[in-house]
């Protein structure tokens, strides 16, 4: 059964008396596998932030498993794994201390999950956080996010520093996780096949609202770039709903529709005597689209 | 029992994660215990064992310095354990933390009850209200460094205890349940924050940080630099002794020195029961103290740190280059010196209602040039033996450092009891060898440098 794990109502997040996040509804349970999209500086770190309580919204709620984030107990807490953008670890202290106390503090460790990745990543147990290279740290920082099992996964940009070879391991592991009905994973990236690798559902971050939200599947299938080739010119611009973009010309124009159906290709094709081609689009190409790029 | 054994053994490992870092046991517990070792070795009176609270300022230098770097790196660390997001999501880390505090505090305020009862032998305060009073003080001291106001927090760590020196006799007149009304109140407080308080940042730990980054945490003067005319006078400058040139270094220890050494006398008179307006040599001590710690580790280091930029903007030879440092170095030591001293004469007039007289000044002249000196050849001897290595220049720095801690510290203990015009000759000699000492030193430098390899400090 679909447990609800995240709820998020009106969320607003305001910073220096600027606007991060706009109102953002939307829900994550048991299954989910969310990908958070969004150009740099949209706001998906400060969103993370806010859904695990680090910091307060300024308008809205956010609660995880019934409880509101910014006042969730020990027990939540243990359901949870984080992996932050930069590596927040005592630099002092060395992989296997660190290993050590986060044990400590976690029941559900799975101490042979720890010792694969130990060895399939070599990271040095012995040295300490500061003598790590970035990507080792990144590495240590996912091992210690997942060893606990952790119902909730909430990861930031986790594999930009890790070298091909880690990312496919890890995305590996992900995959598994993933496939665990009673867990879920929210996760932001920019590499947008592993998006298409592994999540089921995306959020698109646009000027602090989801200017998507909803399955993978039904992104791809919904939006759509057509070219129009008309016999006459054509207008400044046009009025159809739904319009991501457009770049008209003379003659010729090229718009991105997000809810594209066929209808509203008759409907060009009649109303300008022009020639409609379809072009479904990759999800990088519809990233692009949907952020001006 | 398994349980409170499991959540023992996380407390221990949270205990060793906040406060035992190598770094602080080599740099300071090493060369600390030498120190109050050493004083002990040439104390007159009779032999005591080292951490009996005697009359030698050094050891009580010692435990003043280790409270001072639980008070102010404990909170710190602890702090940035909290502030990461990712040590922030164990369950109940604020709970353990909590009671780590409760530990440490225990521990503080157990050493400082033993230091006045033990030490001073005061009979004229009831044990019961000088334990509360204790852990007023000690608590609120604690309870700022965590809370962090702001840039100002450095002034109120060091300002509170002089502050204590006159609220301690206030204290002893308030009914016993006032005082323990007041410290309830204010643990209420703490944890009320405690417990809600939500970072908006991260706050990197103290242990293992660059300096760079460490100099960026006091905010107060790194966020207000311009304002203290922190521009560098020339490229030179700039680009040996940081973006802000050497004399923001002296508006900074001008403005930060005065509390300290005046804070220093106050913790002398409440261990020592030391007349305030004894205390002349003390403070020169402290002041020799704060001449070789920031400038014997912290200057040396940046100086260390940029010698190879420098050379980027160096248009003559690397041995124009080694003349240059020194004369630049010299500077800096000249308007060190006069800071501090600056700093003591104000101290002696103002509050020890006393000029500094000239046999202090020339025993400060002495101390600091030794230390200065013996810190730039060392910087440069190192640089180039070494290649540049951080860890290498450390472990040298810190023992050379160490040896001249003690030499300055056994003088100054000498001359306090002796009349410098007796031993004359002794002391002429002594100045003769380490002039001679700097000089051989400066010798084989300019050996060194006459080839050395310009590389990329190796961190």
């Amino acid at each position: 059964m679909r447990q609800s794990i995240l709820e998020i109502k009106q969320l607003e997040r305001h910073i220096d008396k600027l606007k991060i996040i706009r109102g953002i509804s939307a829900q994550v349970g048991s299954g989910d596998v969310i990908a958070l999209l969004g150009k740099n500086g949209a706001g998906k770190t400060t969103l993370i932030e806010t859904l695990l309580g680090f910091s307060y919204p300024t308008h809205g709620d956010v609660k995880l498993w019934g409880t509101p984030a910014t006042k969730i107990d020990g027990d939540i807490k243990s359901k949870i794994g984080f992996v932050p953008q930069q590596s927040e670890l005592i630099s002092h202290i060395s992989v296997a201390d660190q290993i050590h106390l986060f044990r400590r503090f976690r029941h559900n460790w799975n101490q042979p999950l720890v010792e694969k990745f130990i060895d399939e990543w070599e990271i040095p147990v012995k040295k300490t956080v500061a003598k790590l290279s970035v990507g080792q740290q990144q590495k240590l920082s996912i091992l210690l996010a997942i060893a606990h099992e952790p119902q909730l996964l909430m990861l930031d940009e986790p594999v930009a520093s890790l070298d091909p070879i880690a990312r496919r391991q890890f995305l590996q592991q992900l995959i598994e996780i993933a496939s665990d009905a009673e867990r879920a994973i929210v996760f932001s990236t920019h590499i947008i096949s592993d998006v298409e690798r592994i999540a089921n559902e995306v959020w698109m971050l646009r000027d602090g609202i989801l200017a998507y939200q909803g399955g993978l599947d039904e992104l791809k299938e919904s939006v759509a770039r057509i070219t129009i080739h008309a016999s006459q010119p054509l207008p400044a611009g046009f009025n159809f709903p739904n319009i991501i973009r457009q770049r008209i010309q003379g003659n010729q124009a090229v718009v991105a529709f997000s809810q594209w159906t066929n209808e509203i290709g008759y409907q060009i094709e009649n109303v300008y005597r022009a020639k409609v081609q379809v072009e479904y689009l990759s999800l990088e190409d519809i990233f692009l689209e949907m952020n001006n790029g | 029992m398994a349980n409170h054994l499991s959540q023992l053994g996380v407390l221990a490992r949270l205990f060793f994660v906040s406060l035992l870092a190598v770094r602080i046991c080599l740099f300071v517990v090493a060369p600390s215990t030498v120190i109050a070792l050493s004083g002990k070795v040439f104390d007159y009176g009779t032999w005591e064992p080292f951490f009996v609270w005697g009359s030698s300022a050094i050891a009580g230098g010692t435990i003043v310095v280790y409270i001072m770097i639980v008070i102010i790196m404990f909170p710190a660390q602890l702090i940035s354990v909290v502030s990461s997001r990712q040590y922030g999501l164990l369950p109940y880390i604020r709970h353990y933390l909590t009671a780590l505090i409760v530990c440490v505090l225990l521990f503080l305020q157990v050493v400082a009850y033993c230091i006045l009862v033990f030490g001073l032998k005061s009979d004229h305060v009831t044990h019961y209200s000088l334990i509360v009073a204790i852990m007023l003080i000690l608590g609120l001291i604690v309870m700022l460094s965590f809370t962090r106001l702001g840039p100002f927090q450095f002034f109120y760590f060091f300002t509170l205890p002089v502050l204590s020196f006159y609220l301690g006799p206030q204290l002893n007149l308030m009914a016993d349940p006032t005082l323990v009304a007041i410290l309830g109140g204010l643990w209420v407080a703490f944890l009320t924050w405690w417990f809600n308080w939500h970072p908006k940042k991260y706050h990197k730990s103290l242990i293992g940080i660059s300096t760079a980054d460490l100099n960026k945490q006091d905010s107060f003067f790194w966020g207000r630099a311009k304002f203290f005319g922190a521009v560098p006078h020339s490229l030179e400058s700039g680009v040996l002794f940081g973006k802000f040139g050497s004399s923001f270094y002296q508006t900074r220890m001008l403005i930060i020195g005065l509390p300290l050494a005046a804070f220093i006398p106050v913790l002398i008179h409440i261990f020592f029961s030391y007349n305030v307006k004894n205390t002349l040599m003390p403070v020169i001590k402290i002041a020799i103290a704060i001449q070789i710690i920031p400038v014997g580790f912290n200057y040396s280091l940046i100086l260390f740190k940029n010698i190879n930029k420098f050379w980027l903007y160096f248009s003559l030879e690397r041995i124009q280059l080694f003349n240059t440092i020194e004369r630049n170095v010299a500077v800096f030591y000249l308007k060190n010196l006069t800071a501090i001293t600056l700093i003591i004469s104000t101290l002696s007039f103002f509050i020890l209602d006393d000029f500094l007289r000239l046999k202090d000044i020339a025993l400060l002249v002495l101390a600091s040039l030794l230390v200065t000196a013996t810190t730039l050849y060392t910087v440069l001897i190192a640089y180039v033996k070494w290649r540049g290595s951080v860890k290498a220049f450390h472990w040298v720095n810190a023992i050379t450092m160490t040896f001249l801690f003690c030499l300055c510290f056994l003088g100054l203990e000498f001359f306090a009891h002796n009349e410098l015009t007796n031993y004359l000759g002794y002391l002429l000699t002594i100045i003769m060898t380490c002039s001679i000492f700097i000089v051989l030193m400066r010798q084989y430098a300019k050996r060194l440098w006459q080839r050395v390899d310009l590389v990329r400090v190796a961190v």
